[in-house]
């Protein structure tokens, strides 16, 4: 019975500490707190600007007559334009917008043509394609 | 040669065949091309089974199994109809069923009806019954425009409607081949093309041209979109400093102003001086990295006061540089006058006097004949506004990682606690990566004096430690993101 309390408690021993480390180990970067902006460290490739340089790929649609219109790249509510400009539809073309960091999604018009894209990475794509129909039975 | 001659002929008369019929052969096998050009589908789909009639794709309809005209048909685009046949080709998918047929339907424009699409009351004028018994052979068929819509100089579309009855065979359709000039308008609801009202005759349309009666500019491109942005410094560089980032504080607006050929027309540029906390009489200056003095016909609205550091080339750019730059403010003292005879600490206590905002608008004019500039040179990436100390034209701070003048004086990059390296481009940043400078996409409340920038924005520290991918939002004007009392 003694051996038995004495072995339970080892385990018990080696279990708390081996908790221990592992807390240890994850906290750390968490812990890391600057009290101040001279302490702060960051990575060389940190970009202290607040804005987020994109670059939207516009690839144009072959119409049958040549269609021109405004090609406008907006918030999501349309009360902030970030980009216009003077664009024939079959024209495919890229270009860099400047959104502010906080932006997760951009609005883009083209006359009536309208599509919300994420903004997920530094390179967007667009096309002026909208999804057919579903209502075939196959 | 020969061959080269066949060639053109066949591509001028594919041109002009192209402009002058409708033609849907479903060889896109999407049919979301074909909605592109404001073609409608209902019940009807592309299809590469067997029984496509030719090349590798058809269309296909769901089973016939209705006399409506309303439940499997295709649309054309509006198109002004000319005279001639329309000509198709068609086949029954299996041979049961009482009876099978296609009817051919022409619609107006209606401006005053009450659908979006402007359509109005339809008129069929040709029914193809398919003969009974019916079979799976492939059929031509040919349907004259009906000599109301031809020539007419009127939109129309019309509606081809398969029906039947009995059984659940479907049909298969290809090649259809319409006269007539197409006369939809996909970046506008797929409504007819119509003269666009354009005062200025630039190509843009006055609804989209932000100067209608100005040939000359088209689009304002303005950055921020809304508001202003905040450059905040610190002037002590190549020493450390307080990091209060209020030794300066500036707002900007940048508006690119571009024309009908997405050129650049000019650059309205507002720069709102709202703090100056130093001791030191600085200037303020910026440009866009790459872009060359030759671009720029005039500058305008500056304040450069004497004694100035500065000399400046004919066109307003400043002399001596490789880029061009603009100084806005040659003495941010004479701007932001410090009250008491003093110098220094501008709008920064707030127990001392306050000194009104100044506002310089600037106008930098663009070549738009040659040399002309894109957007994509004067984005926001590549602007690179600086400090140019206590009248020391040599002495620069710029934005982290950004590119120093022609004029900046060298031998200070990489001293004291400044981490540049011209070698590696790597500029104004410390050995731990910190900044002099700090550029914030919206106008923000600046540090009261000496209080340490941190404990104004309560998650900019947790910000910068993930490395730009957490608390994006930290300058925002939202609840608990700011400690107010520490603000100006």
């Amino acid at each position: 019975m003694k051996n038995l309390k004495l072995i339970a408690g080892i385990a018990l021993l080696i279990a708390a500490s081996s908790c221990t480390k592992v807390k240890d180990v994850e906290s750390t970067p968490n812990t890391y707190k600057p009290g101040s902006f001279k302490e702060i460290k960051v990575a060389d490739n940190f970009n202290w600007n607040t804005t987020n340089n994109i670059s939207l790929n516009v690839q144009g649609f072959e119409c049958i007559s040549p269609i021109r219109n405004t090609f406008i790249v907006s918030s999501e509510d349309q009360k902030e334009v970030y980009f216009a400009s003077n664009t024939l539809m079959s024209e495919s073309f890229t270009t860099n917008i400047d959104l502010p960091i906080h932006v997760k999604k951009i609005k883009v018009n083209f006359g009536t043509i309208s599509k919300v894209i994420d903004v997920n990475s530094k390179t967007i794509t667009f096309d002026y394609l909208m999804p057919a129909p579903t209502d075939e039975i196959q | 040669m020969k061959k080269i001659a066949i060639l053109l002929i066949i591509t001028l008369t594919g041109f002009v065949s192209k402009s002058q019929t409708l033609s849907l052969n479903c060889e896109s096998g999407n049919r979301s091309i074909e909605q592109g050009n404001c073609w409608a589908f209902g019940s009807v789909s592309y299809s590469n089974l067997e029984f496509r009639i030719n090349g590798f794709w058809s269309m296909r309809t769901n089973q016939l199994t209705n006399l409506s005209t309303s439940a499997c048909w295709v649309k054309t685009p509006w198109f002004k109809p000319s005279s001639g046949n329309i000509t198709m080709k068609t086949r029954l998918e299996n041979a049961s069923g009482t009876s099978r047929g296609i009817v051919f339907t022409y619609v107006p424009y209606d401006a005053n009806a009450i659908s979006s699409t402007k359509e109005g009351t339809g008129t069929a004028f040709y029914t193809y019954n398919f003969a009974t018994p019916l079979d799976i052979w492939v059929k031509d068929i040919t349907v004259p425009i009906p000599s109301a819509i031809a020539n007419s100089n009127q939109a129309y579309k019309i509606i081809i409607s398969f029906i039947g009855s009995g059984g659940s065979g479907r049909a298969f359709a290809d090649d259809l081949v319409i006269p007539g000039t197409y006369w939809a308008n996909p970046s506008n609801n797929c409504l007819p093309q119509a003269l666009i009202v354009d005062a200025d005759n630039d190509g843009v349309q006055d609804s989209n041209d932000a100067y209608p009666n100005d040939a000359a500019r088209a689009y304002n491109n303005v950055f921020p979109a809304s508001g202003y942005s905040s450059l905040m410094f610190e002037d002590l560089w190549p020493t450390l400093g307080d990091y209060d980032f209020n030794d300066y504080v500036v707002d900007y607006k940048l508006n690119r102003v571009t024309n009908a050929a997405n050129k650049v027309v000019e650059i309205k540029a507002e720069f709102v001086s709202r703090a100056a906390g130093a001791s030191r009489p600085n200037g303020f200056a910026f440009s866009f990295d790459g872009l060359s003095g030759s671009r720029i016909t005039s500058v305008s609205g500056n304040k450069i006061f004497t004694p100035n550091p500065h000399t400046f080339d004919a066109n307003g750019t400043e002399a001596g540089q490789t880029d061009a730059h603009f100084v806005v403010v040659s003495n941010i003292f004479k701007v932001l006058i410090p009250q008491g005879g003093g110098s220094g600490g501008v709008n920064t206590n707030p127990t001392a006097v306050r000194v009104p905002n100044d506002t310089t608008r600037m106008t930098i004019s663009f070549n738009t004949t040659t040399n002309t500039t894109n957007l994509s040179e004067v984005t926001l990436a590549k602007f690179n506004p600086y400090l140019i100390v206590n009248q020391t034209r040599g002495t620069e701070i710029h934005l982290a990682d950004k590119t120093p003048s022609s004029l900046v004086n060298s031998a200070l990059l990489g001293t004291a606690d400044d981490n540049s390296n011209a070698g590696s481009n790597r500029f104004y940043k410390t050995k731990n990566n910190l900044p002099w400078a700090i550029n914030v996409t919206s106008s923000i409340p600046y540090m009261k004096e000496t209080i340490d920038f941190t404990k104004g924005y309560n998650n900019f520290i947790d910000w910068s430690l993930s490395n730009g991918t957490t608390n994006t939002d930290w300058y925002l004007n939202l609840s608990n993101l700011r400690d107010n009392n520490n603000l100006y």
